[in-house]
């Protein structure tokens, strides 16, 4: 009489249909939320794991809104180690209404692309072309035009541009002095192959802002925002960090420069408090269903004490009758939380959507998915055990009395 | 009083009550259920309440703000010296003091670089400004320790927000900016923005950072002005258009995207979770219905009515609701007044605000908190007055 009954498990979860399909469906809710909520942290984390270890970022260390002289660039250039060093300015325009928010980058369109060409990739040229030629084509399109952009695919979906196509900004920072807005011309797209490139940007050629700016046609800061540059194979990083930044100690603008996983990491500490926010609101919805799961075992548990005196007078021991209890607190919790992070997946793209700008790179880790099924698991675990533990001290006598 | 010892139709209130009693357990795991959805909406909403409240602009001062054209925040606005003069001289709407001089001030504003005190860095407002700015504000700036800043020398004074969570912000504390070392004299407090702000001589700040130009000029409007045809005017200037706001709409137009993130996070948590509240109020009801059959089958045999057996059921359900409701308030009220911050994404600076758990706010918790106890109930106790009396006599 040791062979446990697993048929019973079936029975039950099948009798009590509309209670079943509730419980699940609680267990859906939190666990796609649950999912939901980890997803933003790991996003927001992502861009720092992901950076590249040799690219370094050169600011000033006093505010992301001071800029960095012009001139700076060729004794950045001139320090031993730096190879390949681009400006990364803010462009900070919007596309016909402020709510359009995008980030748009004046870049070195010469040096960019090797720059970046393991954070992202080419995959439409201005001919149509894909593949490892759409980049030189792009290259030379970018050299071509002083007008030229490069988007990604998001803001193709968003916006529905497509290469050849002119897109108008209406710039904040940099205004034409005739008040018309700025015009660039698509010449290529771009997928990000990491996180720390979004999927929401435009690259412009800085020389294009510049000409309009040294020619009195337009107004803005005439210096850049960072200067981003590769540290040379055989070079210590840090040797290259404090080589530039003991050029500029005592001015004009003194430079703070780091790594670029240290300069995003600053960006999500400016995040502040969000993280935990959204870490114990996370904890308090798995709290509040894992409640729900408890009750409901708890109440399949009285529901059931006839049944365990019978069990029991039959000689079934107590192990046996916990283990059908925790089985079907299993079944429920995995089922629903199984579903829940499910959608949590099958949703990512709509999240995006309504995310929108704040998170452009929103996705679901795997990591992230192994995490919720543990802690559905986990739940399913606690709530089964209660009862399972209440039924192990009912005398068999007394459960055959009671009512089911 | 007999309709309140017994309010559905004839079933005494005690039944309710007892039901409830020999059903705590079940009963207080769904209040929890409830509690916990009504906690992380009073919560997201009090964090919202915080920002609002630093934002609110004073009701008795009709102040003004001079932007650069099509400038969204002070952060991308520049005005030149020889305009901002221009402004502040000649503009007609600016209000005079005792004196004769326009009550109107050229600042400078920055975020830079501080570090947390608990570790991180975030961005700061470091606003220059000029002695009539001091005056412009008026009683809302109240110094609580140390002295003002003399003008014409390297010292600031820091929001008193900010002296609590912000590095070297203390008064004997040096401040280096660029290049320049500045010390803090003083610890200011003001309800607003300015409290989680550091201010000093807009011409040493100017010249610290390298930054010759002002951001904005702040000014105190006469009574009364027609500040849409300002606007306007001042758009059109032939010479030097600028951007004109009252500080109301300015104020209003820095937390949208925070203000609305906070709203769209507070009503997504709530829909989602509030989905798992009632289902978990549905169980506990539908296991109350059941358990009971036999005893709803001998009431329904007694004569009363199926009105009476609905009514009973459900308040059973806004009970619940209602202890949840009240534990959800009692949860997130130890958070009334505790300080935060968070970075304002329409400004790119830190903000240092408290969470505000208002009465207002409360009892819109409690009115969710029954609405869900109200949405889970109500097919149970359709169920449990549906029941038919000979089967549910039956049913043991």
């Amino acid at each position: 009489m040791s062979r446990t009954p697993w048929r019973l498990v079936w029975e039950h979860l099948w009798a009590h249909k509309v209670r079943t399909g509730l419980t699940v469906a609680a267990m859906l809710v939190a666990l796609f939320l649950f999912c939901c909520l980890v997803s933003i942290v790991t996003t927001v984390n992502a861009a720092v794991t992901s950076a590249a270890g040799n690219r370094l970022v050169v600011q000033s260390a006093v505010s992301l809104f001071v800029d960095l002289p012009r001139d700076y660039q060729p004794k950045i250039e001139a320090v031993p180690g730096v190879v390949r060093a681009s400006k990364l300015q803010w462009f900070g325009g919007y596309y016909q209404e402020l709510s359009n928010f995008f980030a748009q980058f004046g870049v070195d369109h010469q040096v960019f692309f090797d720059l970046y060409s393991r954070d992202l990739e080419i995959v439409e040229g201005p001919d149509g072309e894909t593949g490892p030629e759409a980049r030189a084509a792009v290259e030379a399109a970018m050299a071509a035009d002083r007008r030229a952009c490069v988007i990604a695919e998001g803001l193709r979906s968003r916006f529905g541009w497509g290469v050849g196509r002119t897109v108008h900004l209406i710039g904040t920072i940099f205004q034409k002095n005739d008040k018309s807005s700025w015009e660039f011309n698509v010449v290529g797209i771009y997928r990000p192959l990491k996180s720390n490139v979004d999927n929401l940007t435009l690259w412009m050629r800085y020389d294009y802002i510049q000409e309009f700016l040294d020619g009195g046609l337009a107004t803005g800061p005439m210096g850049v925002g960072v200067y981003v540059l590769n540290v040379a194979e055989g070079y210590d990083p840090a040797a290259v960090v404090e080589g530039i930044d003991s050029q500029f100690r005592n001015g004009p603008q003194v430079t703070m420069t780091t790594t670029e996983a240290a300069f995003q990491a600053a960006f999500v500490s400016m995040l502040g408090n969000l993280p935990m926010f959204i870490g114990t609101i996370g904890g308090a919805v798995v709290f509040a269903v894992m409640f729900t799961l408890v009750n409901t075992m708890l109440m399949a548990g009285r529901q059931r004490a006839h049944e365990g005196g019978i069990l029991k007078a039959l000689g079934f021991p107590n192990g046996v009758l916990s283990r059908l209890m925790v089985s079907e607190s299993l079944a429920l919790s995995l089922l629903g939380g199984g579903l829940g992070i499910a959608l949590a997946f099958a949703s990512q793209h709509s999240m995006q959507v309504m995310l929108g700008s704040y998170f452009p790179n929103y996705h679901v880790e795997p990591r992230t998915a192994a995490y919720g099924f543990g802690m559905a698991a986990i739940i399913g675990i606690i709530a089964g055990v209660t009862p399972a533990l209440l039924q192990a001290r009912l005398r068999p006598t007394d459960a055959l009395r009671s009512e089911g | 009083m007999e309709f309140l010892r017994r309010p559905f139709g004839g079933l005494p209130l005690g039944y309710v009550l007892r039901n409830i009693a020999v059903r705590r357990a079940a009963a207080f795991f769904t209040a929890l259920g409830v509690a916990l959805t009504v906690a992380v909406f009073a919560g997201v909403i009090s964090l919202r309440k915080g920002l609002e409240q630093v934002y609110e602009p004073r009701g008795d001062l009709d102040l003004g703000i001079y932007l650069r054209l099509g400038a969204t925040s002070e952060g991308e606005s520049g005005i030149g010296r020889s305009q901002a003069d221009e402004i502040v001289k000649e503009r007609p709407e600016i209000l005079r003091d005792d004196a004769g001089r326009p009550m109107a001030a050229a600042e400078s504003y920055l975020a830079v670089y501080m570090e947390k005190i608990g570790g991180g860095v975030t961005n700061v407002p470091l606003r220059g400004v000029q002695p009539m700015s001091l005056d412009i504000h008026g009683g809302a700036l109240k110094l609580v320790e140390g002295r003002w800043l003399r003008f014409g020398s390297d010292e600031v004074v820091v929001g008193r927000a900010l002296s609590e969570r912000i590095r070297n912000c203390r008064v004997g504390d040096t401040l280096r900016l660029n290049t320049v070392p500045f010390k803090v004299v003083g610890v200011f407090d003001n309800q607003g923005v300015y409290g989680g702000e550091v201010w000093g001589d807009v011409e040493r700040m100017m010249e610290a950072l390298e930054r010759p130009f002002f951001q904005r000029v702040l000014a105190r409007l006469q009574p009364d002005q027609d500040l849409e045809k300002i606007a306007k005017d001042l758009e059109a200037d032939p010479r030097h258009p600028c951007k004109f706001q009252s500080e109301r709409d300015y104020m209003a137009s820095q937390t949208r995207l925070l203000g609305f993130a906070l709203t769209f996070l507070a009503l997504f948590l709530t829909v989602i979770m509030g989905l798992a509240a009632v289902l978990g109020a549905i169980i506990t009801m539908l296991a109350s219905v059941a358990a009971r059959t036999h005893e709803i089958g001998v009431l329904l045999a007694l004569g009363y009515k199926r009105e009476a057996i609905f009514f009973a059921f459900l308040f059973e359900a806004l009970l619940i609701g209602l202890i949840g409701g009240a534990l959800g308030v009692l949860l997130v009220l130890p958070l009334n007044g505790t300080k935060t911050g968070a970075m304002n994404w329409n400004t790119f600076t830190d903000i240092s605000f408290e969470f505000q758990v208002t009465p207002g706010l409360m009892a819109v918790s409690v009115s969710i908190a029954l609405l869900l106890g109200i949405v889970g109930g109500v097919l149970p106790a359709l169920r449990a007055a549906l029941l038919k009396p000979v089967e549910a006599f039956r049913a043991l």
